[in-house]
């Protein structure tokens, strides 16, 4: 049976029918339910408004439910029988002789030696899998500190001869344009044209030999696919937080997945990694435009990969999310407070992306339809604040006036109505139907065992459900203060992100003390005006107040075998292979890494090599940054004047022979009685790495 | 050969940063190297040297990048 256009085409506009028709029958149901309590109560535009909010929430929910109950049912039948895994079963790759594939990792100021442990589990899993050989490597920095690129450099330079040498190449802009996408295009720019394919890695990315060789296998079969994503699963996880991320992903995310692979089919979306992209094509329909418009929307695009896919698909080409192709993982943000720093990022990049949505033609309407719930995603934080205060602003108005309000918000479950009754029912299933599907799937596919057996998926499925409840509205409320700062254009550093962890209690209180206050003054007029109403507001307002013991609770390391998943217990090879870090770089103990780059005999051994600059002014500035270094030490350069020295190894190696013969109580000098004393400690451990013979070259040459 | 002398030291140091063993018969030798009076063998020419070498060891397998070949970005019609 060939998989023909008009079949997956067809099929998708019947599933898209189906699941706008579910959506929207649903969406009718539940404001019909609504309009009943409110009209009899209030009219006029405070409730007109409240039933308009109410509406895009409600479709909103609408849409994540029934996407589950997508999910559910295809893996219930055994999977999509039109997705690209099902139809291409073959494992093997045929790609041309002498034919390479690019693995690029793009990173900026990440935790180095974590990062590279990723990269280099990734390609010794592609050494045992015997695909190493078909593999550029390319890590392409944009950090600016030379403290993190020297050691990046550094442990880049110690990773490629583990491996065998030569084939992994470390590149770093000096110009940040565009930011990531910007340094994806810089390479394809220099080196796209040499490949067809291009595999994208994350600085917390892991895929294993088998995935890698399963997208392109695909991509050999399906010529029309431009890119394919796989789902990666979180792994890693050390802290309470990201623990709960993990099994949340590991439980739900599953009937997620297929249910939004169901429905896109080749009209999915680029997740920005762990992904293969046909590189042609990429190169020549996705470049992305700085944004010409005002405020947010001028300036570099923040978040690319939708809009690559977006772009892909208006191109012509296929792009295609396979879920089942396993051995793809990411990793969570550790803390509380780190998932919502780089939520910040992702609402600017996504709000962003109403300017393309409103310029850019000839787009797929399921593209489109992508690009909006994107934006949503984070509008819908504000337009649920604005939906809690307009409820509690009609209650309020009508206790006020001798009324009060039991028919919006009832007071007295006691005296609930059929209608107020069945909204109420409705959305808790909306919310929670999703999670009960999950359960059910991974139960009737017999995976429980793998989560700690069947009680312990269920207990940890109502602690992780209570959780998210306690920290939906701490979201509700960071994330529309995101939405006001992109709004507003407040400025937004771009920095890596912490993957480590560790958040002190008076970091979580600072974080929180605005939204605390502004909730606790909340309460207390909730209280004064409409005492009824209180313990209507408590779930919402007591999780904002606790915020600071619930990030710092959230901040700390879990238990080994605390919400336990598959991988807890037999972690795949490329997982352990990271947990095993080897990178390092480090030669030169007590040094920091400017300091080992000019001090290290072997440093300009592995130093990419410029051309000398032999006259002019900035044979000049560097002579002048040669001597000030020299006579004052390290810290009497800037960071930027640092990274221009190590960028000239030949401006680097007069201060090495100034540094080594640096007089003693010298800024230099010190440098070396720090590090002779380093070494004296570790004399009698082995620090020496292979003990040269007696017949070392050196002694020939000073000979 | 006075052990604390600042060029024994610091080539010794050199060696060690290097990652060569400093055992007692490569100090022996570094000390007779100093104390040769047939050349004239100071830290300031003994040190390059050892760098210089240490630097070919390490270009008998250099890492190049791969060579560039120009490409564009395409940004699609619109």
């Amino acid at each position: 049976m060939a998989l023909t256009e008009p079949r997956w085409h067809s099929v998708a506009f019947r599933r898209r029918l189906l699941l706008a028709l579910l959506v929207l029958g649903q969406t009718a149901a539940g404001v019909w339910l609504l309009t009943q309590n409110v009209s009899a109560v209030n009219s006029g535009w405070p409730a007109g408004t409240l039933v308009g909010v109410f509406t895009i929430l409600f479709t909103w929910i609408g849409l994540g439910f029934w996407t589950a109950v997508f999910g559910f049912v295809m893996l219930r039948r055994g999977g999509d029988p039109l997705s690209l895994s099902r139809r291409f079963a073959t494992t093997s790759v045929s790609l041309p002789i002498g034919e390479r594939v690019a693995l690029v990792m793009p990173i900026c100021h990440e935790p180095v030696q974590r990062t590279l442990g990723n990269l280099n589990a990734v390609c010794q899993d592609l050494d045992h899998g015997g695909l190493l050989a078909n593999f550029d490597v390319y890590v392409l920095s944009d950090s600016q500190e030379p403290e993190t690129w020297l050691e990046e450099q550094a442990a880049c330079a110690d990773m490629n001869a583990r491996l065998g040498g030569g084939r992994l190449f470390y590149r770093r802009r000096r110009v940040n344009l565009k930011y990531k996408s910007g340094n994806i295009a810089d390479f394809l720019r220099r080196w796209g044209a040499r490949y067809r394919y291009m595999v994208v890695l994350d600085a917390d990315s892991l895929l294993s030999a088998e995935a890698i060789r399963r997208l392109l296998g695909l991509m050999e079969q399906r010529p029309q696919a431009g890119i394919i994503q796989t789902a990666p699963r979180l792994a890693r996880a050390d802290t309470r937080f990201a623990r709960l991320q993990q099994f949340a992903n590991r439980c739900y995310g599953r009937i997620h997945c297929a249910g939004l692979a169901a429905i896109q089919l080749g009209d999915a979306n680029y997740w920005g990694h762990n992904a293969i992209i046909r590189v042609a094509p990429f190169m020549e329909h996705c470049g992305l435009r700085q944004l010409r418009g005002w405020g947010l929307f001028r300036g570099p695009v923040l978040s690319h990969d939708y809009l690559e896919s977006a772009l892909m698909g208006r191109a012509g080409y296929e792009v295609w999310l396979e879920p089942s192709i396993s051995g793809s993982f990411e990793e969570s943000p550790p803390t509380l407070k780190d998932d919502l720093i780089r939520d910040r990022r992702w609402c600017r990049g996504n709000l962003q992306h109403l300017a393309p949505l409103l310029t850019l033609s000839k787009l797929k309407f399921c593209h489109r339809v992508a690009l909006i719930t994107g934006i949503l995603s984070y509008l819908a934080s504000p337009l649920w604040l604005v939906f809690l205060s307009l409820s509690a602003y009609l209650s309020i108005a009508s206790a006020s006036s001798g009324a009060p309000l039991t028919e919006l918000i009832n007071a007295s479950p006691a005296s609930w109505s059929l209608t107020e009754s069945g909204l109420v029912g409705l959305t808790i299933t909306l919310l929670l139907g999703p999670r009960i599907l999950a359960l059910i799937d991974q139960g009737l596919a017999g995976r429980s065992q793998g989560f700690g057996g069947w009680w312990r998926l269920m207990a940890n499925t109502a602690l992780e459900t209570l959780v998210s409840i306690l920290l939906a509205p701490i979201r509700m409320i960071v994330h529309s203060g995101h939405v006001a700062g992109a709004l507003l254009n407040r400025n937004l550093q771009w920095r890596g992100q912490n993957r480590t962890g560790a958040v002190g209690f008076a970091e979580a209180l600072k974080h929180f003390v605005w939204p605390a206050l502004a909730c606790t003054g909340l309460l207390a007029l909730i209280h004064w005006y409409a005492p009824d109403l209180t313990p209507w507001a408590l779930p919402v307002t007591l999780p904002l107040l606790m915020a600071p013991v619930l990030m710092l609770w959230l901040a700390s390391l879990a238990n080994p075998h605390w919400m336990t998943v598959p991988e807890t217990e037999s972690p795949t090879p490329v997982i352990s292979s990271a947990l095993s870090v080897q990178p390092q770089g480090k030669r030169l103990p007590t040094l920091s890494w400017f300091e080992q780059a000019v001090l290290s005999p072997h440093y300009r051994g592995w130093r990419h090599r410029r051309p000398p600059v032999k006259n002019g002014c900035k044979q000049t500035v560097l002579s002048r940054l040669v001597d000030q270094c020299a006579e004052q030490g390290s810290g009497a350069l800037t960071p930027d004047e640092i990274s221009l020295l190590c960028e000239h190894p030949d401006a680097l190696a007069s201060l090495h022979v100034r540094a080594w013969h640096s007089k003693p109580g010298s800024p230099w000098g010190s440098v070396l009685a720090r590090l002779d004393d380093s070494f004296v400690t570790q004399r009698s451990t082995a620090y020496t790495a292979a003990n040269h013979n007696e017949d070392t070259a050196w002694i020939g040459v000073a000979s | 050969m006075n052990p604390t002398d600042t060029a024994y030291r610091r080539a010794l140091l050199y060696l060690n940063a290097a990652g060569h063993d400093t055992c007692n018969d490569t100090r022996s030798r570094l000390r007779g190297l100093l104390n040769d009076g047939r050349h004239d063998l100071r830290l300031a020419h003994l040190l390059p040297q050892v760098q210089a070498q240490l630097c070919d060891q390490q270009h008998q397998n250099p890492t190049r990048p791969p060579q560039l070949v120009r490409g564009k970005m395409g940004y699609g019609v619109d």
